[in-house]
């Protein structure tokens, strides 16, 4: 079993440059994009392979969001099974740290399925946290 | 002892086994998968990321949802699971011989896809010197440990090798609050795709060293630290740099072997380049009827990409076997004496060609799938068959963590002669 949580390090969004390298995550191909800034504001973006990628490039130099994956405890009859989640739209990278505080505690009773919701609205994002397989009594235990 | 007929028998049920198993059932044939876990989705079921499915499902999936979407085509299609059974036995006259809590199971196949996968390289194939002590074990293994069995391997982690499981492992690792202290790296380039170097180590401000490596464990019984130190161009360790880290896990994170034992079994020969049998454009190895796909033939970073090659193997090995059944005692349909074989095989800056080898002429069009040995920045792909370019690519960057994809036309290659020419794959740098 898991200790207490301790406080989990995340970087801060460095935006003061004028060009910003940016990794387009949404899809294999990782392009990298480049966005120009003027005095800290986004003055035109550069290097993307498709619409997707420039809407990426805005998103992430100032408000980048992340899907979050963990696993709940899930207990069904005496056994106990890890149930893997996610969270089903992308959240704010900020709020990774909170959120994972919230699923930690998390406890699940009985079989469930796949997709279901195990966490709605965690803190507050507005985005729920879903099951990511079924569990039943005959897989594997944990 | 129990014996059974099938025309094909699929050994491994991770999604390799699975897609070739669906596309097998999907022609016509009856298919069994053997599965040595008590669950179908092979390594899919302990990566809980996502970044699955993006170009198969068109979706961004986590690899148990990937899984299950495959364990409920196979449940639906029909197809004869046999879980918690071991393969022990292949024979090149495709009998298969495996073992179970009810006993021993003799199959007879049509034809074999072998989708065993691959297992994780250990601290022994890269001989750190130093203590044996707990505390030193695989990424893959951690994983397991986290994932699945709601194990901590430790408080204070040193990652060796920057491989995408140690990356993963890096983020999921601190975000159930344990210290990562750093990703170490011998090579001056980073090993796992960039997406996961951004958002496992950038993201939690875990340091990446490069040209670095683990030179002492020290400790015993359990880990106590570990000394690292620089290397130079020549990968020769630095004496100065030389430092102690206290630290009571390391992971490796060390690269991938494709899982042959029983592939050698049946007489198929290996590729030394991919540690994975030797195949043609159908996938099948040279004993006749026996395929193979998935990180069993070489080590993928995408399941999108094992699945297609696994509904290759699954449709080229049912055509196999229900051509074997209509024409039983015929020899092979066509005219074979005009057919020649045309090796493949890795130029300039390429590790290794999968296939190694194809059948001219071609009705179809023939997928080369490579990758380079290094980063590079400008480079353009060249295909040649002795002094004939096939294909040439525009300049472009490439890294050796992303697999390459060509694809020949028939008219591209139907021309040659297999006597004389070989197909070589280079990318040459474009100054």
């Amino acid at each position: 079993m898991y200790q207490e949580p301790q406080e989990i390090k995340m970087n801060k969004n460095v935006i003061n440059n004028t060009d910003i390298k940016v990794c387009c995550t949404t899809c294999p191909k990782e392009c990298v994009i480049t966005v120009h800034l003027k005095k800290g504001v986004l003055d035109s973006v550069e290097g993307e392979g498709c619409k997707r990628g420039k809407k990426f490039a805005q998103k992430e130099i100032a408000t980048p969001e992340r899907t979050l994956t963990s696993t709940v405890m899930v207990e069904c009859g005496d056994k106990a099974y890890l149930l893997p989640v996610k969270t089903a739209a992308p959240i704010l990278k900020k709020d990774m740290a909170l959120a994972m505080n919230v699923i930690r505690k998390t406890r699940l009773i009985g079989p469930c399925l796949m997709g279901v919701v195990v966490i709605p609205n965690i803190c507050g994002t507005g985005v729920d946290v879903v099951a990511c397989r079924s569990i039943k009594e005959e897989n594997h235990a944990c | 002892m129990k014996q059974l007929d099938y025309d094909i028998v699929v050994i491994g049920g991770g999604p390799a086994g699975m897609a070739a198993a669906l596309k097998a059932k999907e022609k016509g044939a009856t298919v069994a998968i053997i599965e040595r876990n008590d669950e179908l989705g092979g390594i899919l079921n302990q990566c809980i990321h996502s970044g699955f499915g993006l170009s198969y499902f068109k979706q961004e999936l986590t690899g148990p949802e990937y899984a299950e979407l495959f364990i409920n085509r196979v449940a639906a299609a029909g197809i004869d699971v046999y879980l918690n059974t071991m393969v022990i036995d292949l024979t090149p006259a495709r009998q298969v011989k495996a073992m179970n809590e009810d006993g021993m199971l003799v199959l007879s196949a049509g034809a074999i896809v072998l989708a065993m996968g691959c297992r994780e390289r250990t601290r022994g194939a890269i001989k750190i010197p130093g203590s044996r002590p707990a505390g030193v074990l695989t990424a893959g293994l951690a994983q397991r440990y986290v994932n699945i069995e709601n194990r901590k391997p430790g408080e204070r982690i040193v990652i060796l090798g920057s491989g995408d499981i140690g990356l993963i492992m890096a983020r999921r690792l601190t975000l159930e609050g344990m210290q990562v202290l750093g990703v170490y790296e011998l090579m001056p380039y980073a090993n796992g795709l960039y997406r996961n170097i951004k958002n496992c180590l950038d993201d939690f401000d875990i340091p990446l060293h490069l040209s670095t490596t683990v030179t002492n464990i020290i400790g015993y019984p359990h880990l106590e630290a570990v000394e690292v130190a620089r290397v130079d161009e020549n990968l020769a360790v630095i004496d100065e740099t030389r430092e102690v880290i206290a630290c009571d896990t390391l992971l490796l994170s060390i690269g991938l072997i494709p899982e042959n034992e029983l592939s050698q079994k049946s007489g198929v020969s290996l590729n030394p380049r991919t540690n994975g049998p030797l195949v043609d454009e159908d996938l099948e190895t040279d004993q006749p009827g026996i395929f193979a796909c998935g990180n069993v033939l070489h080590v993928h970073d995408l399941v999108d990409n094992v699945t297609l090659e696994a509904e290759q193997a699954g449709d080229a090995a049912a055509a196999y076997a229900l051509q074997q059944k209509t024409a039983a005692g015929v020899s092979e349909t066509g005219s074979a004496e005009n057919k020649a074989t045309i090796m493949i095989g890795p130029g300039e800056n390429v590790g290794y060609t999968v296939p190694a080898k194809m059948t001219v002429p071609s009705p179809k069009e023939i997928r080369i799938l490579f990758r380079v040995r290094r980063p590079l920045e400008q480079a353009e792909v060249v295909i040649q068959a002795g002094t004939k370019i096939l294909y040439q690519g525009k300049p472009r960057a490439f890294k050796s963590s992303v697999m390459e994809a060509v694809v020949l036309k028939p008219e591209e290659v139907n021309g040659l002669n297999g006597t004389e020419q070989t197909i070589i794959v280079s990318v040459r740098e474009v100054k």
